[in-house]
């Protein structure tokens, strides 16, 4: 990276009110219980909508998906938590020594 | 030639060399005037027009148009186009000049007729991207740049003995799809698919593309492996194989990018991820999933160039791109980030945004065609790219701690190409009819149907409460992930350590024989036959102490090549007693 390039961001923006929405907890705590409505409302929305073609069985069940891409999304952090852990992670350096 | 036709390659091929007496404001409207006067020619082109020259007994057709490759065509582009104005400031002729050719070649690709000239276009685009890694100048960027440049030349030399093979067989060179399961054809298909980044031959994209420039990722993204898409497109739909492979690349994918620190290299893997789709789409091989196939590169292309954008800019502007060092940047960087929010929207198949409207297609193709478990993997990775394209690259780079970084949005070309594709992203989402027009197949799919959106919403909504839940667990470390490379990266000293071994242990036995023992002997038994055959050795007191251990380096090359030439001789005399 050129040296020109990391040095002049610094002075600009030192001077105006910075935007810091996202650092204060209340502001969080707001966005916090947005999600959960949003969250609840994809569920809810499935009742809403005419009924449809079931392809497979699992398709009758309400919220089916939800469950499933909490589930996945979970087994898949995990999973990968664990063979990096044990097996695939390396120093930054690994590939120097 | 005929006519007035001319193949696109060429264009680009001609602008790179006029790039070269250019310079400042020239060049810069230079290299938006090229993919744009492209496109319109493309738009202009009949669909059957073809262009052939005769090549010894062969034909080479350097123009085969026809919906697909003309698809392919607008797209690189457009890519082209977007990638130029974000790189446009950048000074010096060689990157441009390689991404030039590097695009120019993979036009080559696209409306390549036969197998030959596709090879050729095919080995000019692995020589021209690894420029655009190489301009990086770093001495990371360098390594990386030759491990990409020499997996590229095994996959193509594996191509070019399928191709061989292939054109033997069949005695045709046409591009057309290939169905027979010969060794002609899986040669040709292990070719693609290295290009592909199918896994195990994945680790080239992820080791190299995240060492490249901060625009030179942009081009890099778009064009190797789209072209890989477009050639199994072409050759190889139908393959149940790539089904499988293509369900596999989705996950690995997504786990890899998990466990990833360095941003670039999150999305590196997002493409594999991604690509995976698109090839799982290409195996079920019905209308709808090759158009599901085709239309999602499409859109891949632009929300992924406009993902690396927003690397490449923060990139550029902090040189920095690992999660641990990045954070925060939302206050002072906002375009990069709703730019970046929206990329990652499409790449997660938000309703609304261009994923949607493609990557679905490649799901309703695969549950028409009752395959449960690809389709349950499927919606698996659709999960799973929000996690981590998603959510996790905006959010560590963008949120997460702040890392006292006060870096700005980059320069003004930079915004405005991000700018131009997020409006791509989004105008596909909403009106995806004139993609759909130009797609290879009649297209009778409706994306926004009530349950399709709601259960999207679902999954990806989700998904994301999964990864606030378990952020612990998702907390950056300072480390790299093995992948296959490291059979080339580390296997490469074992190899390098078995054959100097054997090499050196060679030379040792025929310095030992050949320069100190044998004429030791010959030169008693001359100076003295009788006492020679005795075994006595009136000469070698004062010799053998002085060069007990002679310089290998010195010795080496003589003991060797005196066994040669032993050898040889008694090959010549042999073959002369036989034959003579």
């Amino acid at each position: 990276m050129p040296s020109k390039v990391r040095s002049y961001p610094h002075q600009e923006y030192k001077m105006k009110r910075e935007f810091d929405w996202f650092d204060k907890p209340d502001n969080l705590k707001k966005l916090r219980i947005f999600s959960y409505v949003i969250l609840a409302a994809s569920i809810l929305a499935e009742f809403l909508i005419p009924p449809h073609v079931a392809h497979h069985p699992w398709d009758k069940i309400p919220g089916i998906y939800a469950l499933f891409g909490f589930v996945i999304c979970v087994a898949m952090i995990i999973f990968s938590k664990f063979i990096g852990q044990y097996w695939l992670k390396r120093k930054e350096d690994y590939y120097d020594r | 030639m005929t006519g007035s036709l001319l193949p696109p390659a060429l264009i680009f091929f001609l602008g790179a060399l006029l790039l070269l007496a250019f310079k400042g404001r020239m060049k810069q409207i230079l290299i938006l005037l090229i993919p744009a006067a492209t496109f319109v020619y493309l738009i202009k082109l009949a669909p059957d027009a073809s262009l052939t020259l005769p090549f010894l007994e062969y034909e080479l057709n350097f123009l085969h148009v026809d919906k697909l490759s003309k698809v392919f065509g607008y797209i690189f582009c457009i890519a082209a186009f977007g990638s130029f104005l974000f790189a446009l400031h950048v000074k010096g002729k060689l990157e441009h000049f390689s991404a030039l050719i590097y695009v120019g070649s993979a036009l080559g690709v696209v409306f390549a007729g036969d197998f030959f000239s596709l090879y050729i276009f095919w080995e000019f685009m692995a020589v021209a991207s690894v420029m655009l890694i190489w301009a990086r100048r770093e001495r990371k960027s360098l390594d990386a740049g030759f491990r990409y440049i020499l997996v590229h030349i095994v996959g193509g030399l594996v191509l070019l003995a399928g191709i061989l093979l292939h054109v033997h067989n069949t005695g045709s060179l046409a591009v057309g799809r290939i169905q027979s399961h010969d060794l002609a054809s899986w040669l040709i298909l292990i070719g693609f698919l290295l290009n592909a980044a199918v896994p195990p031959l994945s680790a080239w994209l992820s080791d190299a593309y995240p060492e490249s420039t901060a625009t030179g990722g942009v081009f890099l993204s778009a064009f190797t492996t789209k072209t890989a898409v477009y050639t199994l497109l072409r050759v190889f739909p139908g393959w149940e194989i790539l089904i499988w492979l293509g369900a596999i690349m989705t996950i690995y994918g997504i786990i890899f990018a998990i466990m990833e620190n360095d941003s670039r290299r999150i999305l590196a893997y997002s493409i594999i991820n991604q690509v995976g789709f698109m090839v799982c789409g290409i195996g079920i091989g019905t209308a709808m999933a090759l158009n599901g196939a085709a239309a999602h590169a499409f859109a891949h292309i632009i929300y992924k160039g406009l993902l690396w954008m927003s690397a490449g800019s923060v990139l550029y502007m902090t040189g920095k791109t690992k999660c641990t060092e990045l954070g925060g940047l939302y206050k002072t960087m906002p375009l990069t980030l709703i730019c970046c929010c929206v990329a990652a929207a499409s790449i997660s198949a938000f309703p609304l945004t261009s994923g949607f409207t493609t990557k679905t297609m490649i799901l309703q193709s695969a549950v028409n065609q009752h395959l449960g478990i690809i389709y349950i993997l499927l919606e698996a990775a659709s999960a799973g790219v929000f996690l981590h394209a998603g959510i996790k690259f905006p959010y560590f780079v963008f949120f997460a701690k702040d890392k006292g970084l006060r870096a700005s949005d980059p320069k003004i070309n930079m915004q405005w190409a991000m700018v131009f594709f997020a409006i791509l992203c989004i105008g596909i989402g909403i009106y995806p009819k004139p993609l759909y027009n130009i797609l290879p197949y009649p297209v009778e799919y409706h994306a926004y149907t009530g349950i399709h959106v709601v259960r999207m919403l679902q999954l990806l909504f989700f998904s994301g409460l999964a990864f606030f839940v378990f952020l612990g667990l998702l907390k950056r470390t300072e480390t790299i992930t093995l992948d296959t490379d490291w059979f080339y990266r580390k296997g490469s000293r074992l190899v390098v350590f078995v054959i100097t071994g054997i090499a050196s242990g060679i030379a040792r036995f025929c310095d030992y024989l050949f320069i100190q023992r044998l004429p030791r002997i010959l030169s008693a038994f001359s100076k003295n036959p009788i006492s020679g055959l005795l075994g006595m050795n009136p000469t070698s007191s004062a010799d053998s102490k002085r060069g007990a251990k002679p310089e290998l380096v010195n010795i080496m090359p003589a003991g060797v090549s005196v066994l040669i030439a032993v050898i040889f001789l008694y090959l010549l005399a042999f073959i002369f007693i036989q034959w003579g």
